[in-house]
């Protein structure tokens, strides 16, 4: 490669510095948003890791109940009758103690050596004496003490049980800084305190065990009816499953942020060589070869993607920072709970950033390499010849546009159980998108020019013109805003229709005025939830009230989420999708049948008449799927019994929510009745109907911050990529422009003629985003939100979405033809005349 | 020897148009011996630089064929074009065509270090050749710190700091005053002479005419050998 081609190419970009440092900083962008994302989404999967391995330790089996609780006599006769050695008990339920909710695990130190080593009492180990000698006494890491300011000996008052009135720290456990991440909402205590403290004497949540292939089948064919031994590895398969949608969801949103970004570099670098046509032109009659011209259009694409790349990676890890929170208080919303912390930064991720950055900038190089390379240095003199070529290729790129949205379909089709597939497929309807925006874009401002004639305004017909006759590089500049706003509105068309569905079903399933949850202290204060819905029917004002728990259930096919239903006088408030409601609910009360929600039924692949297998306390059994409902509570799904029929069957006579409904006109004073049953009860939360629904639009607003964080980020790199595109195109026209100057035209007249241009160009990219964008919403809420989540929804096309779109395509555009209008008036003519 | 001796062999060269394709060159055959002097004449859009994008190997004709040194270029790969240019053919435009980001000592040494002709060697070269077309104080300055006249002369530099056997200029005075057009070309008549390169030129000037060994007429397509001004004086 000749080193004076590279130098006169690294000089022609610092000659243009705006336009370099906005391709570079369009890199970076899409380079950031990619690792900021993948840190985050490594970062909730390192945060579950960690909880998780903190937990179950080098344990290889678990022995769970399908009741709630096992005995804790078993355990003993396990290790007696059995003669396994590698067992260890565990209790595990929440306490609130110094306003924050803790998981605590109660175990027995003596044998936890073989399971979790921070927890070892042997002779290297750690001394727990006083968690045995002390009722109320609590281990936590060094670290969760040091960010509390706790130490040994501190006390923290318990929020709502009954005795003892505050726990007090008896060991720092030291654990190194990744798994303590993952362990700083975890409280260890000894066996008989943690039953004590969550009453639940003499139960066990399951039992962890170490075995060969021999004890594995020992302990299988001992076990009492009601407990199963469960793999670890295939819970913890299941649990990452949990996530995965939601993982590949963000990967795809930023991966679209990264094609936006080389459309940018592609943009820029195609400017470059279009531009430098009669430099290039020159060298080919000097004799520079076209590989070499093609080699040096990579070496330029490098100078934009190596600063690019690098200012990218710093961003990335800022952005990370953040997006890595919003992304674990989703985790902890949504899938399971995870302390917000970051998680640290994966040395695999930076090389990602790095290969993707420069992986992109070079292929986004390649078609202008080719050009630059491929055009016979004759025509490389003229522009019109690009022009021409560019036009008549205008109906191969609709044809190769509609040919890539047939193949997009194909993939969608074809991907019925794939989401990699299903984003294959969104993803060349997005491409497909940007090659037929060029011809869309001749069209449209030829009947511009047309409505121009009649009208008679020579500004809008010139304007209109200047787009058509520089298409080499409106038509990409137009492409990238057109992927970006089509981008904007379909994200923004889908979570529309989400919300509009959620925020209907939470109206349709909300039907209580006011709701108690209840919690493990309620029932270790000793207090009796049946008698305490007894009495809260008693209170005047009270018409109904209903009852429902709530449970997971421990599967050789991982957790399933039992939904336990009293619905009191009242039918039920489901929206059945599949089944005959009568049938259905005639079913769900006598318990012959089970209802599924949207997403259990999805995913296990089961439909009205098929059966669904549980474990219960006496063996496993069947029941007849009768209904499959809306619900929107959880993306795992759920499924729903009566909950006389739960309690009969699983022995758990336990609540999680009460609903109470007010008799007519007695709802305002209902409440201070109801919330003076507060105070006499420890673990009780008390909220009213639109309490609830405000919540969990919270909730949902929440989960959807990160995509319109990821959406803003796209636009922004679009942005830049039509203000970069735009500057040069304007700055290429100075002299053209200094030439109207130079025959009479004022300075407002070229400002008009420029923004005229520009905004034309916002308004046809805006114009081709609206179908497009609608299109990817439609694919977004119908494909790849039902086979990521399981759910459907009604598709809302919401007209103030569709329009801020457009009003955004023409500000953007507007803005971006500022500074070359700015530059052109204040260039003086003959200067401009003069201009190379 | 390095000189090129051309030959042209009932070229036609077209172009496609909205009414069809559209003959500039039509049947044109033409033989330049080695080291001559030509100079086309013509009105403007007669096919004078399609003529020399021929012979210069920028083009390729529709229809004939065009020998360089016996060797027909419609054979050769675009590389190979690139490389017989790169060693064996100069350009000088009426626009100059400066690679505007190097400086006048950078473009007089771009196609020596094409020729892998580097370092200070090279360098000197070129600084000896700004010299000699009357720049050798201004080898940092970039093209739009020189004149038109200056930029022309640096194009000449450039041109024939290879050594090419064939010395391709299109209008080459077309943008200068009269007196820095003559020094202009009397510099790359001079220069063709003493390295014994065969020259090409297009040119409305008569001022060429009078200098140039051999004057062809390009009249709506067709090519014509005129007598020169000396001979039919």
């Amino acid at each position: 490669m000749s080193r004076l081609l590279q130098r006169a190419g690294l000089r022609f970009l610092l000659r243009h510095p705006w336009q370099y440092a906005l391709s570079v900083a369009g890199v970076a962008l899409g380079v950031a948003v990619v690792l900021g994302v993948d840190i985050a989404a490594g970062g909730a999967r390192k945060a579950f890791d960690a909880s998780r391995e903190l937990v179950v330790g080098r344990a290889t089996h678990q022995a769970v109940p399908a009741d709630p609780f096992l005995a804790d006599e078993i355990y003993t006769r396990l290790r007696v009758e059995l003669g396994v050695a590698a067992a260890a008990p565990v209790l595990e339920g929440r306490i609130r103690a110094g306003g924050e909710t803790f998981s605590l695990i109660g175990i027995d130190s003596f044998a936890e050596g073989p399971f979790r080593d921070y927890l070892d009492t042997g002779a290297d180990g750690i001394d727990l004496t006083a968690l045995l000698t002390r009722p109320g006494t609590v281990a936590m890491t060094r670290q969760a003490a040091r960010a509390r300011g706790l130490s040994v000996g501190s006390r923290v008052p318990m929020d709502d049980a009954a005795a003892p009135t505050a726990l007090e720290i008896g060991a720092l456990l030291e654990l190194d800084d990744a798994r303590s991440r993952g362990a700083d909402g975890l409280l260890f205590a000894d066996m008989a305190a943690a039953q004590e403290l969550l009453g639940r004497v003499g139960q066990l949540s399951r039992i962890d065990l170490i075995l060969d292939a021999d004890g594995e089948q020992r302990v299988k064919d001992w076990l009492p009816q009601g407990l199963e031994l469960i793999p670890t590895a295939a819970q913890a398969s299941s649990l990452d499953q949990m996530t995965r949608a939601f993982r590949i969801n963000l990967l795809a949103l930023s991966l679209l942020a990264l094609l936006v970004g080389a459309f940018l570099v592609y943009s820029t670098l195609s400017f470059l060589v279009v531009r430098r046509r009669t430099t290039f032109g020159t060298a080919r009659s000097l004799g520079v070869a076209p590989g070499q011209l093609f080699r040096n259009t990579l070496y330029e694409a490098l100078l934009v993607g190596v600063p690019g790349t690098l200012v990218g990676i710093v961003l990335g890890l800022v952005l990370g920072v953040g997006l890595t929170s919003l992304v674990l208080r989703t985790v902890d919303d949504l899938y399971f709970r995870v302390q917000v912390q970051s998680a640290g930064i994966p040395p695999l991720s930076l090389l990602k950033a790095l290969l993707l950055g420069l992986g992109t900038s070079l292929l986004a190089a390649v078609p202008p390499a080719v050009e630059a390379a491929r055009t016979a240095p004759r025509s490389m003199l003229t522009r019109a010849s690009l022009e021409r070529r560019i036009r008549r290729q205008l109906p191969w790129l609709a044809a190769g546009g509609l040919a890539l949205a047939f193949l997009g379909w194909l993939l969608l089709r074809a991907g019925t159980d794939s989401l990699v597939l299903s984003f294959a497929g969104l993803f060349a309807v997005v491409v497909a998108a940007a090659l037929c925006t060029p011809p869309g874009l001749a069209a449209l401002m030829a009947a511009t020019e047309r409505m121009a004639r009649d009208g008679g305004g020579q500004v809008t017909r010139l304007a209109a013109r200047g787009v058509t006759a520089s298409l080499s590089r409106t038509g990409v500049a137009v492409a990238a805003l057109t992927v970006a706003i089509s981008t904007v509105v379909g994200v923004g068309l889908m979570i529309a229709s989400f919300r509009g569905s959620v925020d209907q079903w939470l109206q349709q399933t909300l039907t209580s005025d006011f709701y108690f949850a209840i919690d493990e202290a309620f029932e270790a204060g000793g207090s009796d939830v049946d008698a305490f819905v007894a009495e809260l029917a008693e209170v005047p004002g009270v018409a109904d009230v209903t009852r429902s728990q709530r449970r997971r259930l421990t599967t050789g096919d991982g957790q399933v989420r039992l939904w336990a239903v009293d619905p009191g006088s009242r039918d039920l408030t489901i929206t059945f999708l599949e089944g005959d409601r009568e049938t259905a609910v005639a079913s769900f009360l006598d318990g012959t049948g089970v209802l599924l929600s949207e997403p259990f039924a999805r995913k296990r692949g089961l439909v009205v008449g098929d059966t669904l297998s549980l474990p219960t306390p006496d063996g496993p059994r069947s029941w007849l799927v009768t209904g499959v409902f809306i619900d929107y509570s959880s993306d795992q799904g759920s499924a729903m019994f009566s909950l006389e029929h739960y309690r009969s069957t699983w022995n758990d006579p336990g609540l999680q929510g009460i609903g109470i409904m007010a008799e007519e006109g007695q709802r305002d004073v209902l409440r201070p009745r109801l919330e003076s049953f507060l105070a006499a009860h420890a673990g009780l939360e008390f909220a009213a109907n639109a309490e609830i629904r405000q919540i969990s639009l919270e909730i949902f607003d929440r989960t959807f911050t990160i995509t319109r964080v990821l959406q803003l980020l796209v636009g922004l790199v679009a942005f830049l990529g039509m203000l970069s595109a735009l500057q040069a195109l304007q700055l290429e026209r100075i002299r053209e422009l200094s030439v109207l100057r130079a025959v009479g035209w004022t300075p407002r007249g070229l400002i008009g003629l420029i923004l005229g241009q520009t905004g034309l160009m916002g308004l046809g990219a805006g114009l081709l985003a609206l179908p497009v964008g609608i299109i990817l919403a439609a694919l977004l809420v119908f494909v790849i939100n039902a086979r990521s989540f399981g759910w459907s929804m009604d598709f809302s096309l919401e007209p103030m979405i569709l329009g801020q779109a457009l009003l955004l395509s023409v500000v953007a555009a507007l803005l971006a033809g500022a500074w070359p209008a700015w530059r052109t008036i204040r260039t003086a003519t003959a200067a401009g005349l003069r201009d190379e | 020897m390095n000189d090129i001796h051309i030959r042209l062999e009932s070229v036609t060269k077209e172009y496609p148009g909205p009414a069809g394709a559209r003959a500039v060159l039509q049947d044109v055959s033409a033989d330049i011996p080695r080291g001559q002097f030509a100079v086309l004449v013509g009105r403007s859009g007669s096919g004078k630089s399609t003529l020399l994008n021929l012979v210069g190997c920028l083009d390729h004709p529709t229809r004939g064929r065009v020998l360089l040194d016996g060797q027909d270029v419609a054979g050769l790969s675009e590389t190979e074009l690139a490389l017989l240019r790169r060693h064996r053919i100069g350009f000088v435009f009426q626009f100059f065509n400066l690679i505007p980001t190097l400086t006048a000592l950078e473009n007089v040494l771009l196609p020596l270090e094409l020729t892998d002709q580097s370092g200070s060697r090279a360098r000197r070269q070129a600084a000896d050749w700004l010299r000699r077309v009357g720049l050798g104080d201004r080898p940092e300055a970039f093209p739009e710190e020189l004149s038109g006249g200056e930029q022309q002369r640096v194009a000449v530099a450039r041109a024939l700091v290879h050594q090419p056997g064939l010395l391709v200029a299109d209008e080459p005075t077309g943008n200068l005053d009269l007196d820095t057009a003559q020094s202009v070309l009397d510099l790359m008549d001079d220069l063709c002479r003493r390295e014994g390169a065969t020259l090409v030129m297009a040119t409305h000037s008569p001022e060429v005419v009078g200098i140039a060994d051999r004057v062809f007429s390009i009249r709506d397509g067709h090519l014509t050998d005129e007598p020169l001004p000396a001979a039919s004086g």
